[in-house]
């Protein structure tokens, strides 16, 4: 369970330290908010608290960019030490193994990581809990707080998508 | 395409791919859980007869009935048991009260200041009384 949470934060976040970070927040909350209910409620109650601490990650660090450019515009020197492009770069390197069927396959999985990390937030969430965590319509429109015709439409358009991008790189399913 | 078929191919991917993450984001993940499962919030007892309420418990355990699907019948249940036993003792009260009364009012037994009571006068009159 925690894996797929690991990289549904990936992701979200591109980033292995904070997707650590917020996987380990959502169990702590998770275990100590609702470590008493039922054994079959963890995994939507897990899923809402995970993308939950994706959101406030989000938000956190939007209101920590905008007071690093408010700071930035006061100082002279421009250092850009950290560069999200870079991690996207490593993460996108992929180290060939071996036999051949496995560096195939290697190279699909990376191809779509990648894929799913362009998709929009609410497709890739829908996407993400409905066919990988194996949700319901029910408990995913439950979790995302949007209709079950929403979750339907975003898991259609995400599946197209990922579909049209893996045809046009020579990948099929 | 048919889209439920196309998504279980990408999530088979995907699961392979969940062997591939690297060895020290594995440790902090099993690290975190035994973390959140040392302090997981566990079942508080519930305020209820404890004797009765775990036999009750055994009983239906034996007997595959989910305890918790039928708490808020036993829980009615309970409530007009209550009520009943509630209104059947004023009502028994009620009427040896009234008992009393007529023992005392036919034994010729009444203080004098009962007669002095308009009250009690206006009670005697009542024919609802009497019926």
């Amino acid at each position: 369970m925690e894996r797929r949470a690991f990289k549904q934060a990936m992701y979200a976040v591109h980033e292995e330290e904070s997707a650590l970070d917020i996987v380990q927040d959502a169990m702590m909350k998770l275990a100590e908010k609702y470590g008493d209910r039922p054994d079959d409620e963890f995994p939507v109650l897990f899923q809402r608290i995970l993308q939950n601490t994706i959101r406030d990650f989000y938000r956190r660090s939007k209101v920590r960019s905008m007071w690093t450019t408010l700071l930035s515009a006061f100082s002279p020197d421009d250092d850009e030490e950290h560069d999200p492009l870079e991690t996207l770069a490593i993460d996108s390197d992929s180290s060939p193994r071996t036999p051949e069927n496995v560096l195939l396959q290697a190279q699909t999985l990376n191809i779509i990581d990648e894929e799913i990390k362009k998709l929009p937030a609410r497709q890739r969430e829908a996407f993400l809990m409905r066919y990988w965590e194996e949700m319901d319509v029910a408990e995913t429109a439950a979790t995302m707080g949007c209709s079950e015709g929403s979750v339907k439409t975003h898991c259609s358009r995400a599946t197209h998508t990922l579909a049209a991008a893996l045809s046009a790189k020579g990948i099929k399913l | 395409m048919n889209e439920q078929r196309y998504a279980t191919r990408i999530r088979q991917v995907l699961n392979q791919g969940l062997h591939d993450i690297p060895p020290t984001a594995t440790r902090r993940l099993e690290a975190a859980r035994h973390l959140a499962l040392a302090r997981q919030k566990q079942c508080l007892p519930e305020l209820s007869l404890a004797g009765a309420g775990s036999w009750l418990n055994r009983q239906l355990g034996h007997s595959g009935i989910d305890l918790a699907r039928i708490k808020p019948f036993l829980a009615i249940i309970a409530l007009l048991a209550g009520m009943w036993l509630s209104f059947y003792w004023h009502s028994i009260q009620y009427v040896s009260e009234i008992e009393a009364v007529d023992v005392a009012l036919l034994a010729d037994d009444l203080p004098p200041e009962a007669f002095l009571d308009q009250e009690f006068i206006e009670w005697l009159k009542d024919d609802s009384s009497v019926e």
